[in-house]
């Protein structure tokens, strides 16, 4: 067992390293994981342009470097004193475009522009973070994302779930520990949104197609509340834990639509579905039905979907 | 005036742009400060109390409703008689008061004109997108863009996208113009497609443009969005792509699944017993494994995409503009020469003849032109004359319309909610529309047996004979079914490798091919037309490189090919 957890350790950190191309010395003894997330993400968005290839030229009289930026003054012009400032590859063209736009002062408008604002740093700070994952491996670094951002944990193994307390200490793991399972998440509240689901990876939805049946651990799920969680968000649920959730929570997800819920069918081993406060959600009963088609011991809470159906037993 | 609430797109001559249609507050303040200067002139002329003025007093007292016209020119002619401050304040007050009012009263009317515009039909959607009309008598609608900076030729789910990142990155820096034969759609491929989006390719770019249409896909509501009407429901069914292959094919398949994973894309292979007890519909005796999309993979509806990225061009300025391009005017480039032929001059593209629906013919100068035609590329290339001449101009844009079939069929039996669009070895695909258990089912027929195209009438023995049989075999529930309803779309089928060919022509500066999808191009429409976007604007590709899928490979006979498509 222990060799088996060393093994897939060492597998963590390099697909870890893999991903960031560097060698990354795990942080031993530092700061809590509050610093660890706020470090900013130093990998770069990849550009499909890799730099080892050979340039091959198209002609004889081609230029050296192809990508050599072009110079607002030619090589051969006459050029002033202060050309040494100008900008080298001119203005750029988000700026222009920016300048165009005016500014709107309406207030439906600045408060549409500071929503974005806020949304944008929310998807930021929640995207997933090779770093945290290198540190303390899948199930710990999900754990410390979600507890930092007000949900709490049940690990295997543990009655006590782990949550902040009024000060914003909670008491996790700092280093990698090997045999630590998440079995039950509760991120009531938190503001999830589509990049955080990819930071509340746990191991089994990573290697879920290679792990053996008994180490797929993630049971419960509950994004109760949760405003900004989608339809992609469920499939981004479905595909990471489709073959250990059991039970999910849904309350209160507005932006869930039939497409999405028509989706939980990809969740293999569900077996309890709330759906509190979904009533909007156009075919939600038939929806209901279909589910219970294809998971008969599926309870679903939170919708009366044998309303009509009990009313007219009775009357006959 | 009396029906202007109605957003429409108007010109304003003064300034010489079209006004955002659906700005209402643009609209409604423009209006409301030519009734206060009206008013305002109005009120100087007579300054003294008369009978009459006093009587209509008396009645309109009690009517302090602001909101609509009448009743503001009613209420101006009260301070004709007032002294300079009381008539000054008097004024205002009205103006605000009924602004507000009236602002109100104008919203309303827009929410409710919009709650109905919210299931336009093709007509009327064109008719507010396609602001040239001959059988318009208004002068705003009669106007015709003669100079232009970028034509788009085809208007389809391509040429929307391309108008759309260009318009949004550039704004008034370019004139685009949208040249499309038929705004009602009616051939287009884009709204007659099933709408699939997957990852599982070979070709590291089409994976790419595929994450990349996703993620467009995902953020649509915010990046599209119109002010005054509601942002498009692109309507994405999570389900996933489920590849089955036989012993034949898996190798082939096996190599496709670790190019995907090594891409950064969300698979899962599946031996046959994974299979059956993921999908217990499923009949996988004659089947060996199967990848299955966990991530980014489904069906959405391509014309909600399309309305959406039309609308938001249009606000942004884009002119979409009925008609068909039947010419193109060059001319040669003398102080450039090629290496190569004596053929190779290059040559430069100055103008597009557009015939309109009534037969006149009119010309649209242009800087850049770029051909989205879907599947009439083909013919739009032979204009510019690529095909028809001698050298590098004998190779002709391989890209040609298919005619493929979609059936639409109501199995009570079939595999139900838990199902994701399935694609048979032999490329017979079927997935899930809607709960009521329809279904929606097709193949790409063998190559002898290539239907004609020139009509969209639909082949009900091909139905029988090979996609029923098909489906039935890999489904057994599909064996009690009725057949509900069909329908022919054309692929942009490219007879060289069935990719895409995207970029410049080699002997014309300033001509973008942007075609030949041949089946996959809903998903990649919005990684195109950025790519398009990157090439005008910045000069080379930005984000996805796709210098791979340029005219270039066409002439050295070096072909791109995917190894499975649907």
């Amino acid at each position: 067992m222990m060799y088996r957890n060393t093994l897939r350790m060492s597998a963590a950190c390099r697909w870890t390293r893999q991903l960031r191309s560097d060698i990354l010395a795990l942080n031993r003894g530092l700061c809590s994981s509050a610093s660890l997330s706020k470090k900013e993400e130093k990998a770069e968005k990849k550009v499909f342009y890799n730099p080892q290839t050979e340039i091959r030229k198209e002609s004889w009289n081609a230029p050296e470097d192809p990508y050599e930026p072009r110079h607002p003054i030619p090589k051969g012009e006459w050029r002033g004193a202060l050309h040494q400032f100008s900008k080298k590859r001119g203005a750029s063209v988000e700026l222009i475009s920016y300048l165009q736009r005016g500014i709107d002062f309406r207030p439906s408008a600045l408060k549409k522009w500071w929503g974005g604002i806020q949304n944008d740093a929310t998807s930021k700070d929640q995207t997933f973070k090779p770093d945290r994952v290198a540190a303390l491996g899948f199930d710990l670094g999900a754990a410390h994302f979600i507890v930092h951002r007000g949900g709490r944990v049940r690990f295997k193994d543990a009655k006590e779930w782990v949550q902040q307390d009024e000060d914003g200490v909670y008491d996790l793991a700092r280093h990698y520990r090997p045999g630590v399972f998440i079995e039950e998440i509760d991120a009531r509240g938190t503001d999830l949104v589509y990049e955080g689901v990819e930071s509340m990876m746990c191991v089994d939805s990573l290697y879920c197609d290679v792990l053996p049946e008994q180490l797929k651990y993630l049971k419960s799920l509950n994004v109760a509340g949760c405003p900004m969680v989608d339809d992609w968000c469920i499939d981004r649920l479905c595909g990471e834990y489709h073959n250990s959730l059991q039970h999910l929570d849904l309350s209160g997800c507005t932006r869930v639509t039939q497409y999405g819920i028509g989706a939980l069918t990809r969740l293999r081993h569900l077996r309890s579905l709330n759906l509190h406060a979904l009533d909007e959600v156009k075919n939600i009963k038939l929806l209901c039905l279909l589910l219970l088609d294809a998971f008969p011991h599926l309870e679903i809470s939170g919708i009366s979907y044998l309303g009509q159906a009990t009313e007219t037993v009775q009357q006959a | 005036m009396g029906d202007s609430h109605k957003p429409n797109l108007t010109f304003d001559c003064g300034t010489d742009r079209v006004l955002k249609a659906e700005d209402p507050f643009h609209v409604a303040h423009q209006e409301l400060m030519d009734e206060f200067f009206r008013g305002q002139r109005r009120s100087l002329s007579l300054s003294y109390q008369t009978y009459e003025n006093n009587k209509d007093n008396e009645n309109n007292k009690d009517k302090e409703d602001l909101g609509t016209e009448k009743e503001k020119q009613y209420k101006f002619r009260r301070y004709q008689y007032s002294n300079p401050m009381e008539r000054a304040f008097g004024i205002v007050k009205d103006d605000v008061v009924s602004f507000f009012k009236g602002h109100k009263k104008y919203f309303e009317e827009v929410k409710n004109e919009t709650s109905e515009k919210t299931e336009t039909k093709a007509d009327t959607a064109c008719r507010e997108i396609y602001d040239f009309d001959p059988s318009k008598s208004d002068v705003a609608q009669n106007l015709w863009p003669t100079y232009c900076d970028v034509l788009v030729v085809g208007g389809g789910a391509v040429g929307s996208s391309i108008a759309y990142h260009l318009k949004e990155t550039a704004r008034d820096g370019l004139n685009v113009v949208v040249v499309e034969q038929d705004p009602n759609y009616t051939r287009a491929s884009t709204v007659l497609s099933v709408g699939g989006i997957r990852q599982q390719f070979s070709i590291p770019e089409n994976i790419q443009l595929s994450m990349y249409g996703m993620e467009f896909l995902r953020k649509s509501p915010a990046l599209l969005e119109v002010e005054g009407l509601q942002a498009p429901d692109i309507q994405f069914n999570p389900n996933g792509y489920l590849t089955l292959a036989s012993e034949e094919g898996y190798e082939q398949l096996r190599a496709n699944y670790e190019l995907q994973v090594e891409l950064g894309a969300k698979v899962s292979f599946l031996s046959r017993k994974e299979l059956s007890q993921m999908f217990p519909w499923l009949n996988a005796s004659d089947v060996v494994a199967g990848v299955l999309g966990r991530e980014n993979e489904g069906w959405f509806d391509p014309w909600s995409l399309l309305i959406g990225l039309q609308r938001k061009s249009v606000a942004l300025g884009a002119h979409y503009v009925k008609g068909r391009v039947s010419g193109i005017v060059q001319e040669t480039v003398d102080d450039m020469i090629l290496e190569g032929t004596a053929h190779s001059n290059v040559k430069r593209l100055l103008s597009a003849e557009v015939t309109l629906g009534n037969g006149e013919t009119h010309l649209i100068n242009f800087a850049i032109l770029v051909v989205a035609a879907g599947a009439w590329t083909g013919e739009v290339g032979r204009m510019t004359g690529i095909g028809e001449g001698r050298g590098i101009l004998n190779t002709p844009i391989p890209i040609e319309p298919r005619k493929r079939y979609v059936y639409c069929v109501h199995a009570p039996d079939g595999p139900g909610l838990n199902s994701p669009l399935v694609v048979d070895p032999n490329g017979t695909y079927f997935r899930r529309e809607g709960l009521g258990g329809l279904y929606l089912c097709g193949q790409s027929p063998p190559h002898d047996k290539e239907p004609s195209v020139d009509n969209l009438d639909v082949d009900y023995s091909f139905f029988e004979d090979n996609v029923w049989p098909s489906i039935a075999r890999r489904a057994p529930g599909f064996e009690n079914l009725k057949l509900r309803s069909s329908w022919a779309g054309f692929y942009d089928y490219n007879t060289f490798d069935q990719n895409g060919i995207i970029g410049l022509h080699p002997l014309f500066s300033n001509m973008f091919i942007a075609s030949g999808f041949s089946g996959h191009g809903i998903q990649q429409a919005p990684g195109v037309g950025r790519a398009i976007m990157e090439c005008i604007i910045h000069g080379r590709y930005e984000t996805i490189d796709l210098e791979r899928f340029g005219f270039d490979r066409i002439l050295a006979r070096d072909p791109l090919y995917e190894s499975n498509i649907v």
